[in-house]
Formats: C-alpha cells, structure tokens, sequence
C-alpha cells in the first residue's frame, strides 16, 4: 500500500520574488509501507525541500502531498501527520535537547502529551532498538558523533513514527558511527517494518536499500532498484552523481578492455570476477 | 618547517563535571610542503588539534610554533594572531554555519578587505576563489548565503579563506555533505590549491580512500593521541590497527587484500583505488599478452 504520495508537487521558496528558487519542479512519487527507499541528488536538487514536504515542515506551492490519506495542508491533521513521520537531520549536535539522555528521548512524546507509564516504556524501548538502553542516565554531550546520532533516532523513534526521513544523517559521522547508524535502520525497517527513506551522498549506502530514486534540479530523474540506477552510470555522472567506488574500479576496468561487468556493486563479487581474469 | 608542535594537551571544561581531556602530550613536527592526511574517530582529538594552530584554542600545556609564532599557556608576550591567521587558513567543519554576511560577495570578501587590500583586488579574488570552489559567479554572488543548499554553502565558506591565499591551508572535513561531483570538485581542488596557493595543506577526513588521492603523510589520532604518523605508502602495514581502532581501511587495500588471499599479489604498493586500478590492468595485460604469443606460436 503506498502510503506517501506526491501528485505533481512543485516548491518554489520566495515565490514571486526576485530570488524565487524553483526547488521542485512537478514531482509524482509513491512510497510503499515498509520500504526501504535511498535518495540522491546533486547539492540543491531539492532533497531536503521534499523531506520537509513529507512532515509538512513545507508545504507545496501547488500539487498535493498526502501521508496516509491525509494532505499536509489540512491544519486539522498536521499534528497525525508529524506523528507518522519522523525526521532526523545531519547535525547530531544541533538535535540534543536535554543533558539526560532519558529526558532527551522523552520530550517527544512529553510534548504529544502521551501518559507518563508509557513515556517510561518508550524510552526504553527507543533506547534499546538502537542499543543505546545503557546510555539512559548518561549525558548527550560526551558521546561520539556515531552515539548522538543513534540518540538523536531513538529520540524521533519515541513519537512511534510509521516512517522515519533520514536527511544526511550519516554525513557527519565516522565510518563506524556510520556502521552504527545504518544497521540501527535497517534493523527498524526489517524488526519494525518502518518505512525509511534515506537521503544520503554516500552511494555505497544506496546499496541498502530496496528502492533509489535520483533528483536532479527538483525533478525525479531515475526511480528503480540501486543496481539498475548504477547500471546507468554515464546518466549518473551527467548529473553530478557517481556509483559505489567498487563499480567505478569495474566500470574503468572494463573501459580499459578487460572483460567484466560494470553493475557490480559489491567487493566479493568484484573480487570473484577478478580471480577469473587474473 | 612550518609548524612544531610540543608536547600540547588540552581538557575542555577543566574543574567541571564534564572536563575532558581533549589532547594528551601531542608532538608533531609539520614541514614546509607537506601533504598531511588526519584521520581519527569522531572525539578523538583533530578539530581540537588543529584549531591550536591558527590559534583559535590557547595551549594550555606544551607549544605550538607556526613560522615565527609562539604560541603558549604563557600570558606574555601576546601572539600576533592576526598574521597567524593570515597565513594560516583554516576551513572549519560545517563552515557553514559561520557564514553570516547578507550577499556572498560580501561574505568572500571578509577575509581580503581584513588584509586591507584594494577594491579591485579583492573583487578579483573573491571571482577567482568563486569560480575555483566550482560555483556560478554571477549567479550566486547576490544571494543570501543562508538560503544556499548545504553544499553550496560550504563552497562559499571555502572560498572566503582561498580569498586569503594562505601558505598553510587547514581544512576540517571539507567534503563532508558534498555531493560526488562536488566531493571531486573540492578533491581536485585542493590539489591544485597545493600547487599553486598554499604549500602545505593539512586535511581531515572520515574518508580514507578520499585521503589516500592526495596526502602523501597520514597521521591517525585516537584518543586524544597521535596513534601514527607515517607516509602513506606505509599505511598498509598498519590496517590491523586501523580497523581495531574503528577506522576503515581503503578500499583498495581491502580488495587487494581479499586478492591476496585467493592467490594474486600485485609487486607494487596499492593504498589508492587508481594504484589498484592499475595493478589490474598491468597484470591482465601480462597474462593477456603473454597468452596471445603463446597462441600465435600454437597457429604456426
Ligand atoms: N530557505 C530557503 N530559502 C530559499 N531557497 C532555498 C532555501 N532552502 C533551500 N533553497 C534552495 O532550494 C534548492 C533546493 O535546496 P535543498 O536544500 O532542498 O537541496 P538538497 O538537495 O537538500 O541539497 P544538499 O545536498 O546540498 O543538502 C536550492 O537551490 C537551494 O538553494
Ligand atoms: N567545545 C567543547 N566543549 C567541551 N568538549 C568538547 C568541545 N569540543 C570538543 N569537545 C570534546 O573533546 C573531544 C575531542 O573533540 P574534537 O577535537 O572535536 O574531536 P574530533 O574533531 O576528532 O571529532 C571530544 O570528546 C569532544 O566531545
Ligand atoms: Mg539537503
Ligand atoms: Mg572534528
């Protein structure tokens, strides 16, 4: 069941003014519950414009965004709307509230207004889907980047989102906060069946998912499995995209005439293939 | 030599709950003409490092000496930071956020109208460092930098200091949040900023295999240590140590490792994806080669 849908969205900040930005230009876009989908786009190409769009953070200049049947520009379900779809942004640091680690993840649902008992009971259960449940009494400020980051899901993970918006979340991190943060995901998509949608520069990380949609300037260029979208690398690069670094080394391999497929995506099938031909 | 570093440690919050020890009995010696790869965990130590270096952070024990510059816990004589900072630039992590004048021309402009050049010139600089960090002069220079994307901001915040034309040039994370083509744009460009704006440049980095394109000396910090300090072609000898310490290994050395275990070994050192590249190439070539000889002398 698809349980996003965009009809013919286009966004346009400072509209009518000198400096109006055309930041998405007529998007159609249905997301499946429970699906795995990675986005990627160029700098500007309106990523994080479409991500606020899904929370209704904005609203469209003109088309519809609907979140389980409901359109983001109905006031009366603004409030349902937010509660299904969480957002975690880039800067770990910018998304710590309290200095408890406890009273951080349980502001969220503090502020729905949801019973002290289960407060307590989603704080723990937050904590612990991104096992993080020793932490409860520490503090935010001391922890890694990885560690803050994982705080800052369990902190939207305590709103019981249905979906969970990922803007460069990982950007900031180092490869193991990396690590941390991407199997804490796809464990909520696999263990808890939330749709994640993840908008990210790294493309090893599209790998991940079930579903890659490509931006370019505000519009939807490419929507298709990650191998198939890396299979189609020269369109990739016209628009300031790149495949995973192991399908580049195949891709220049077999421009220099060795005979090996360019949609490998993975180390072991790269290396498998090279033990034939070396 | 650029910059000699002694035995500096360094505790944010001293005498309070949350002191912690930042820096501990660091010394490193940086040469005119280094190519200087930092690598590290998050916390470990590099933004607090460098940032003693252009003298944002007062050492609190030990010394840092850039060119003729002291700087110490000492309270006299005062460092003249100004001409610190003026040939030391330094590219902070999230740059971004330090943007904060109404056009970017003006925000490019800061740093050369503080070196009290004249109007024409800074108007050249800021077109030149404009259009090397890749970004449409004329299309961008009036808009407001707070409206930019993340990626076009941190091209703005990186041409304010090229602006500067620095000797040593620091960047903190510098491609972090880029997209591949932009990560490309800043790569080549640091490269050609070694060559022809700053000799020595020092770059930190979450991404080996971005460091392994360019730096030709890799120092790894691990709690509030220096763990190594080795020229690049040695880091293969250490990825055991690198992966305990939560670090990745390139890329390549992985490939080229998980080759090695199937039997082929390449002669020459692979730390870069274009070493392996052509390791690979030279050795089908070989086999290929040899194999089309022994064919042709099968047809007589
Ligand atoms: N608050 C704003 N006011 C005006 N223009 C904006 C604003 N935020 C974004 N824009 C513009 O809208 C376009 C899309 O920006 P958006 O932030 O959605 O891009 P993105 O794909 O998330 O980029 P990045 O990869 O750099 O994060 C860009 O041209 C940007 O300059
Ligand atoms: N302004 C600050 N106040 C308190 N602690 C800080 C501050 N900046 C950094 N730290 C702490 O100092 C340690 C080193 O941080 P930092 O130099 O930023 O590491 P890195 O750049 O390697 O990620 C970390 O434990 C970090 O939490
Ligand atoms: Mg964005
Ligand atoms: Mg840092």
């Amino acid at each position: 069941m698809s349980i996003i849908k965009l009809s013919n969205v286009f966004y346009t900040y400072n509209k009518d003014t000198e400096e109006q930005v055309h930041a998405l230009q007529g998007i159609n876009l249905e997301i499946e519950e429970g699906s795995f989908v990675a986005l990627v786009g160029h700098n500007g190409s309106g990523k994080s414009t479409l991500a606020k769009l899904l929370n209704g953070l904005l609203l469209p200049t003109s088309g519809s965004v609907n979140i389980y049947d409901m359109d983001t520009t109905n006031p009366s379900t603004i409030y349902e709307i937010r509660k299904n779809v969480g957002m975690v942004f880039q800067n770990p640091d910018n998304q710590m509230i309290a200095s408890i680690v406890e009273d951080d993840i349980a502001f969220g649902p503090e502020n729905l207004g949801v019973p002290r008992e289960e407060i307590i009971e989603r704080v723990d259960w937050a904590l612990s889907k991104v096992g993080m449940l020793e932490h409860k009494k520490g503090t935010p400020f001391k922890m890694s980047g990885g560690q803050k980051q994982r705080l800052a899901i369990a902190g939207v993970l305590a709103i019981k989102p249905r979906v969970l918006v990922l803007d460069e979340s990982t950007a900031m991190l180092d490869p193991q906060g990396r690590r941390e943060v991407l199997s804490v995901v796809k464990q909520l998509n696999q263990d808890e069946k939330i749709t994640i949608i993840n908008i990210t520069h790294y493309m090893d990380e599209a790998l991940d998912a079930d579903r890659l949609i490509v931006m370019n300037e505000g519009k939807i260029i490419d929507d298709d499995t990650p191998k198939n979208v890396f299979s189609r690398y020269a369109q990739l690069e016209a628009v300031k995209l790149a495949t995973p670094p192991v399908t580049g080394l195949a891709i220049k391999l077999n421009q220099a005439g060795i005979p090996i497929d360019t949609n490998i995506t993975t180390q072991s099938e790269l290396v498998e293939k090279l033990c034939q031909l070396l | 030599m650029s910059i000699v570093v002694k035995n500096l440690s360094f505790t944010y919050g001293v005498g309070t709950a949350f002191a912690k020890k930042a820096l501990d009995d660091i010394n490193l010696t940086i040469n005119d003409g280094d190519f200087v790869g930092i690598i590290g965990h998050t916390g470990s130590g590099k933004s607090t490092f460098i940032q003693h270096i252009n003298g944002l952070i007062k050492p609190q024990e030990g010394s840092v000496e850039v060119f003729d510059i002291s700087l110490t816990p000492a309270k006299k004589p005062k460092p003249d930071l100004r001409k610190l900072r003026s040939s030391v630039g330094m590219v902070f992590q999230y740059p971004e956020y330090q943007l904060f004048e109404e056009t970017v021309y003006k925000d490019v402009a800061f740093g050369p109208k503080n070196l009290g050049l004249s109007a024409e010139e800074i108007e050249e600089r800021v077109k030149e460092a404009i259009g090397l960090v890749g970004l449409d002069y004329d299309a961008i220079k009036d808009r407001a930098p707070f409206e930019l994307s993340g990626g076009q901001k941190r091209r703005v915040a990186i041409a304010g200091i090229i602006a500067m034309r620095p000797k040593v040039l620091i960047l903190d994370e510098p491609s972090a949040g880029l997209d591949p083509y932009g990560k490309e744009q800043i790569l080549n460009l640091i490269v050609k900023l070694k060559e022809q704006c700053s000799p020595t440049i020092i770059v930190i980095s979450h991404d080996i295999d971005e460091i392994t394109r360019f730096a030709s000396r890799i120092v790894v910090f691990n709690d509030s240590h220096v763990a190594y300090d080795v020229p690049m072609t040695e880091l293969f000898e250490h990825q055991a140590e690198l992966v305990e310490m939560g670090l990745d290994i390139p890329q390549a050395v992985k490939i080229a490792k998980a080759l090695e275990q199937k039997g082929i070994v390449f002669d020459q050192p692979i730390v870069s994806l274009s070493d392996l590249y052509k390791a690979i190439v030279d050795r089908y070539n070989s086999i290929h080669v040899d194999k089309n000889a022994f064919d042709e002398e099968e047809n007589h």
